[in-house]
């Protein structure tokens, strides 16, 4: 599918071991395997979806939660239009974890970046969850953060939702022309969008 | 499948009673440590985070032991005290520990230990890791590697080690003595780092199905801090690349040999270590490596038969307490010996057939340990690389 609207860039952080990689492999290719290995530096993916009948290219980094590549994946980070900080529903220390994930983000993405709170895992025993959803709903709110959403890259609970909502964040903005589309906005124009459009936007649609 | 540490965040109230009182002697002695919010470099003047290898061994090591196959003679080496301490630790309680090295630790805790590890003069080696987690250990001694200026593999010698792994060779043999000569032009703290490392993931891997950490994800972890250039710091390629290199000197570690006896820094830990063992420890030590030979024989013997020049076994003796249950508490078979402190100097702990089978490397299970009470809390480490053979 070549003809689509808006190429979106997501990032995806949080702490080693709370399944972002597996929430992307469930978003893109509808699968859930286990033993995935360790991600190096950054992997990335892509899917389309219709947003208000437009077609959407979500462009997703999936970054290492290895402190060690904590440099190789900040630079991605700038330009990313959407943000998904994802902490693990049962280990508490992912979920405290978080505010240096969205200070990182806050710091290299850009101020109008659609952050989206996704607690994963919930598919495990209600015994095994060492943060409620109450508590990470109320961090969300006194964070500033858009969305929040528990999920289970395991049985495939709400992650469609996470990516979807978060681009319809996305482009309420673009609509409300809080974005525009250029490189450091991490929004970029389609070719369909491009024609129609190339009038008024000079140069700031990207290949 | 958690041991007895993994009680997150929870402190007993004289435990806290204890960092209270630890922090406000470390305040006290470096009032810049009192703003070690966003810490990345050593927050004391003598610290060991971001300093050179070379430097922060001066003060802040444990004497690691070995035999030199070729002269038959004991030899010493150095490495880190925090790697000494984190490995020991690690290797005792964390080999069943599913996501070992791959989880993070507490940020809080991690900043603590970072400042313990980090001040004189004993630097963190009478550490009692009573209140952390394997996972703090793992994540403060990766941290620890990654904030050398240098890799443990130095710059130089960053694109003879990428090159060599992709060359062809006749044998699995001639690759491993290819990687010999370049291990060896290392400067020397850098090979007994590296060795150690390698022998400490060695055993990690021995238990995957318990950890969910195989080879790879192993040598994925380590490879910043082990082999990376700034070059290739932001190509995930270059990473993988340099994956695949540690994963092969992990899988072939045993056939690695230490530095020759007469390489230098060949000087007795009663010497150099800022908080000697006694002479029992050492003597003790011994003891048990001939023990874990003996125990070994027969078990490995094949696979190694052609490595019979290389070196022999490595271990460590570092100074510290420690006060864990143990391997005994999670592997099935081990006696019932649950006082955490009670070790007896004269009765060894038992490690069980049934372990070793499980565990193939049984000389690297955790060593006997001597009394703790009246002296100095001290713990026996160590690291037997290849040992099957100097029984020969």
């Amino acid at each position: 599918m070549s003809s689509y609207n808006y190429i979106i860039k997501y990032i995806i952080v949080g702490d080693s071991g709370v399944g972002k990689s597996c929430l992307l492999i469930q978003f893109t290719d509808k699968r859930f395997n286990a033993g995935r290995e360790l991600t190096i530096g950054v992997e990335f993916g892509t899917r389309f979806i219709s947003v208000d009948d437009k077609q959407i290219k979500l462009q997703i980094w999936d970054t290492a939660g290895q402190e060690s590549f904590r440099s190789i994946t900040q630079s991605y980070y700038r330009g990313a239009a959407g943000a998904l900080l994802v902490y693990d529903i049962s280990r508490r220390e992912s979920f405290e974890h978080i505010s240096t994930w969205l200070a990182d983000v806050r710091r290299h993405a850009n101020p109008h970046t659609t952050i989206v709170l996704v607690g994963n895992k919930s598919d495990l025993d209600e015994s095994k969850r060492q943060v409620t959803s109450e508590e990470a709903e109320r961090f969300a709110k006194e964070n500033g953060i858009a969305l929040f959403l528990e999920t289970s890259a395991k049985s495939a609970s709400n992650v469609e939702e996470v990516f979807v909502k978060t681009a319809e964040n996305v482009y309420e903005k673009i609509k409300s022309g809080e974005f525009t589309s250029n490189e450091t906005s991490g929004i970029r124009l389609g070719p369909v969008q491009k024609s129609s459009l190339s009038e008024e936007t000079q140069g700031g649609a990207c290949c | 499948m958690y041991s007895s540490f993994e009680i997150p965040g929870v402190l007993t109230r004289s435990q806290k009673a204890l960092v209270r009182g630890w922090w406000k002697k470390v305040t006290a002695a470096h009032p810049k440590a009192q703003n070690f919010k966003e810490m990345k470099v050593p927050s004391v003047d003598k610290g060991v985070f971001g300093i050179p290898l070379a430097q922060s061994l001066e003060y802040a090591h444990s004497s690691i032991s070995y035999i030199d196959d070729h002269s038959g003679s004991q030899c010493y080496g150095v490495v880190p005290t925090i790697v000494a301490k984190c490995g020991s630790f690690l290797k005792e309680e964390g080999i069943m520990v599913e996501g070992i090295f791959r989880l993070p630790g507490n940020a809080r805790r991690l900043r603590i230990l970072q400042t313990i590890f980090d001040t004189p003069a004993t630097y963190g080696s009478q550490l009692d890791w009573r209140g952390y987690t394997v996972h703090d250990a793992a994540c403060i001694l990766r941290r620890f590697i990654n904030y050398l200026p240098e890799p443990v593999i130095t710059l130089a010698n960053y694109r003879p080690f990428k090159e060599t792994i992709d060359q062809k060779f006749s044998s699995i043999n001639e690759k491993v003595d290819a990687f010999q000569v370049l291990i060896e032009k290392l400067p020397l703290p850098n090979q007994y780092l590296l060795l150690y490392i390698l022998d400490m993931l060695a055993i990690f891997v021995t238990t995957t199905r318990y950890t969910r950490m195989d080879i790879d994800c192993l040598a994925a972890v380590f490879v910043p801090g082990i082999l990376s250039h700034p070059d290739d710091k932001l190509n995930p390629s270059s990473y993988k690349h340099s994956q695949k290199v540690l994963r092969f000197l992990i899988d072939h570690q045993e056939m690695f040999s230490m530095p020759r006896s007469e390489a230098g820094l060949g000087t007795p830990p009663s010497k150099a270590s800022p908080a000697p063992p006694t002479n029992q420890g050492l003597h003790r030590a011994a003891t048990t490596v001939k023990k874990g030979l003996h125990a070994s024989n027969g078990l490995d013997q094949t696979s190694y038969d052609n490595a019979d020049h290389r070196a022999s076994a490595i271990y460590s003796l570092a100074t510290g307490s420690f006060s864990g249950t143990g391997l005994d508490s999670i592997v099935p078979g081990e006696d019932d010996d649950d006082g955490d402190d009670n070790y007896n100097s004269n009765s060894p702990t038992p490690i069980t057939t049934t372990s070793r089978a499980q565990l193939r490397r049984s000389r690297t299970l955790p060593g006997n340990r001597i009394s703790y009470s009246r002296y100095e809390p001290r713990q026996v480490v160590y690291v037997n690389r290849n040992a099957s053979q100097s029984g020969s």
